[in-house]
């Protein structure tokens, strides 16, 4: 770009009069043009933020949802029961692991008000990040899905949107110093919990990504060719893709090493269940069925050895932990996918129930 | 703590004021420099900063050790006095290889061990997170011993000044690498920031976390998109992200740099140049002497010219080359793809070098912009290996340039446009200094265009992703 010129560090002969006041018109034309800016975007806060916010399905579903659980009012017969998952839960019409949970739990005469925490994408970070509000709705019990795919040495990096950033706005400040870990290896730095929360509460979160979309709006005014086209990467999303070595996964060597006990999402799993058995829930860890597998790098171990560790680690009991990787056939999942067809949910919610229901007796 | 981050932004700024506003001695300054890296370089791991400041105490005393013996006592030393020189230098040069061997390529040979014959899992010792910056700091302070031992430059009277030279915050995660003889004699007297260091920092950290934080990420995007799933990436696809991934990592290691010189320059400090418009270069020589340039001038003292050069007759030579580029590789990253990477650019000069030979210093007969063309995608085509981190990736995304497959998505104008800007950026600058462009605008226009980075940086910082470099 330039060389940095020896002049600008040391005494120069035609050193400029008037600096002071340089600066000045420098400082006070940048403060107005911010001022303009943020002037604008905060009386145009609602409509800016409208599309993005619409667009979230962990705040219009996920959380309305936790938020209706919270506060109903229970009958003592009834027992709050929580399950975590991401998209392995969903089974399609209508199917979902929770709910086949809840119907053998009622089957069983153990009536249950199940508030399945689940979306797509969703890991245990996250499920950390939701623990308070969870624990405010006082669960009896609470089911949590581990993903093998992120217990990998070196994860996948999660796609951009899957990190739901601004779900982080949720930790306390305890929990975010625990967290200090996963979040830095998610891309986020301490303070970023602290604003989104503010973002919140001076009513503007998502107003940066209803300013990134109003470009890509404005992009495409002019005869729609535009539209979409710096969008590229949101679209394409949507694509199952295996992800290979990414750069990222370079990256992930920073902070993440071989040691199952200090891999993050171990991390996370183990003060997810510390806190939940501190308020007396009954935990269960479940490590969902697969059709894939992946195989070990040279010096790594196999996937069943790593499981046991991450459990080992976490401080579960065997009794604690359901691994159900191997348990059905490639015909109950959905073409190439680890997706379940209807009946597998209704499998792994019996074999959840057969291990859940003599504890909670 | 990233520069790309709040933090960095509140950490700048309250160093700034610490430093210009509340200490006056020298001494002082430097003393609380040196704490402020210290504890940049915490904030990251507690526990490596003391990986640092030891291997920085040994270097430090190893230096005046090999200075005293070899220079201190006659001129020349003695026999012995430079043998001993000799054997603390070898010392001083495992003790800082070792450690970087063991950190960086540790799990790396092992898993190599356990790919060509059983092992057990990586044993917990050598599953050990790399420590930020190690390749960077190491080089520093093998320069700094060897300079010492050559006599090019006393070593430092003072650890501070010698421990903020390792450590210095804007350049130690990522560089550019310094030498002692650039950076040392700053240390001496006080640094003064003057009006125009202050507008070029200006210009540098506005710059800088554009093409960070606006073109590279927004590039990277796409990148990262074709890299992950090459067989379902159109043809027109694969050629935009083989320039688009060309401009990201230009963008993003010199956008690093222009923060880092910026930040340096608001301290008073300079960094040496790292950036010279790498993709105008007309040859793969002059490519490497336009690109990270701190590093190739680095390799390039304290290798390949050691190895021989270009003084030992041609096949000397291309042995050089090749050994100090496939070592140039593997110092990015420990994996076969950055050693096929180097190995590919050792390839690219060796047979420059034998063309050139060949023409005895002829004028080239060939334009210049069809020599840029051709560079540039040799360059280009060398990113896939690096970028796609296997073999396999990289062949997948090369097969695709040629599949005719179609577009099924809409053109990425956008992409396409940031490359232009990147191309024309390039171009502008081989007729003007784009400073001194900047310099002629008003300074209320300055300010209003300083405002609107900040919006933009804000707006888009949400998404950014982390510096490439930050991984070597």
């Amino acid at each position: 770009m330039l060389k940095a010129d020896a002049s600008y560090t040391s005494p120069s002969e035609d050193e400029r009069p008037g600096v002071a006041r340089r600066l000045l018109t420098l400082g006070l034309s940048c403060a107005v043009t911010l001022a303009v800016v943020l002037g604008w975007v905060w009386i145009d806060r609602q409509g800016v933020r409208l599309r993005p916010a619409l667009s979230d399905t962990m705040d219009t579903t996920v959380l309305p949802a936790l938020v209706r659980w919270r506060a109903r009012h229970r009958d003592p017969s009834v027992m709050g029961v929580v399950l975590f998952g991401d998209s392995r839960v969903d089974c399609l019409n209508g199917v979902t692991v929770g709910g086949a949970l809840a119907a053998r739990l009622r089957a069983n005469g153990r009536p249950a008000d199940l508030a399945e925490v689940a979306h797509p994408g969703l890991r245990p970070l996250q499920f950390y990040y939701l623990l308070d509000e969870v624990l405010a709705g006082a669960p009896a019990a609470a089911v949590v899905e581990v993903n093998p795919a992120y217990l990998w040495p070196r994860p996948p990096p999660p796609l951009r949107w899957a990190r739901f950033f601004n779900l982080s706005r949720e930790l306390s400040l305890r929990g975010a110093w625990r967290m200090r870990k996963p979040l830095a290896v998610d891309g986020l730095s301490l303070l970023d919990p602290f604003i989104y929360a503010l973002e919140e509460k001076l009513d503007l979160l998502y107003v940066a990504d209803g300013l990134r979309d109003g470009g890509q709006v404005l992009l495409g005014r002019p005869n729609g060719r535009f539209a979409g086209v710096l969008d590229w990467k949101r679209s394409a999303q949507d694509r199952l893709v295996i992800r290979g070595a990414l750069a990222e996964g370079a990256l992930f060597r920073r902070r993440v090493t071989g040691d199952v006990a200090a891999h993050p999402v171990t991390i996370v799993l183990r003060q997810l269940y510390r806190e939940l058995r501190q308020a007396g829930v009954e935990v269960l860890f479940y490590v969902p069925p697969q059709k894939v597998f992946e195989r070990p790098d040279p010096g790594e171990m196999a996937q069943s050895e790593r499981v046991e560790a991450v459990r080992a680690a976490i401080g579960a009991q065997p009794l604690e932990w359901l691994d159900l990787h191997a348990h059905l056939t490639p015909e109950a999942f959905r073409g190439f996918s680890q997706y379940l067809r209807p009946p597998g949910c209704e499998h792994v919610a019996d074999a959840i129930g057969d291990v859940l229901i003599p504890r909670l007796r | 703590m990233p520069f790309n981050s709040l933090y960095f932004v509140i950490f700048l700024l309250a160093v700034l004021l610490v430093y210009h506003a509340a200490l006056a001695d020298w001494s002082w300054r430097k003393l609380f420099l040196l704490a402020a890296s210290w504890l940049f370089y915490a904030t990251w791991s507690p526990r490596f900063l003391l990986l640092l400041i030891a291997t920085t105490a040994i270097d430090y005393q190893l230096a005046r050790r090999i200075y005293h013996v070899r220079w201190g006592a006659a001129d020349p030393a003695p026999a012995a006095g430079r043998r001993r020189a000799r054997w603390l230098l070898v010392l001083s040069l495992t003790i800082n290889l070792g450690v970087l061997a063991f950190f960086k390529y540790g799990e790396f040979l092992y898993r190599t061990a356990a790919a060509l014959s059983p092992l057990p899992p990586v044993p917990r010792l050598l599953s050990i997170v790399v420590p930020l910056g190690i390749s960077f700091y190491t080089f520093h302070s093998i320069s700094y011993v060897i300079d010492t031992y050559r006599g090019v430059r006393p070593p430092s009277g003072s650890f501070t000044d010698f421990a903020l030279y390792v450590a210095f915050f804007p350049q130690l995660v990522a560089g550019p690498i310094t030498r002692w003889n650039f950076f040392g004699p700053q240390l001496e007297r006080e640094r003064r920031v003057e009006p125009a260091g202050i507008e070029a920092a200006l210009f540098l950290l506005a710059v800088g976390f554009l093409k960070k934080v606006v073109c590279a990420d927004s590039l990277g995007g796409f990148v990262d998109e074709v890299y992950a799933d090459p067989t379902g990436t159109s043809q027109v696809e694969a050629w935009v992200a083989l320039y688009a991934y060309a401009f990201q990592i230009y963008f993003d290691f010199s956008g690093y740099t222009d923060i880092a010189t910026g930040a340096a320059l608001l301290l008073g400090f300079r960094l040496p140049e790292n950036f010279r418009h790498p993709y105008l270069a007309e040859s793969p020589r002059e490519f490497w002497r336009r690109w990270h340039i701190s590093l190739s001038t680095w390799l390039r003292d304290y290798l390949y010219v050691p190895l021989g050069g270009s003084r030992r007759g041609p096949a000397r030579n291309v042995m050089s080359l090749m050994i100090t580029m496939l070592l140039g590789g593997l110092w990015h990253g420990a994996a076969w793809a950055f050693v096929l990477w180097g190995g590919y650019h050792g390839v690219l000069l060796a047979a420059h070098r034998l063309v050139s030979a060949r023409a005895s210093g002829a004028p080239p007969r060939t334009p210049a912009w069809l020599r840029r063309a051709v560079t540039f995608h040799l360059v280009a085509l060398g990113w896939v290996l690096f970028r796609a981190g296997s073999v396999a990736t990289a062949a997948a995304v090369l097969r695709q340039l040629w599949s005719g497959q179609p577009l099924p998505r809409p053109f990425p104008l956008g992409i396409v446009a940031l490359v232009l800007l990147g191309a024309a950026t390039h171009g502008l600058s081989l007729r003007r200094d784009l400073l001194e462009l900047w310099r002629r605008v008003p300074l209320a226009l300055q300010g209003a265009a300083y405002g609107l980075v900040i919006v933009l940086v804000g707006v888009f910082s949400a998404e950014s992703g982390r510096f490439i470099y930050f991984a070597f």
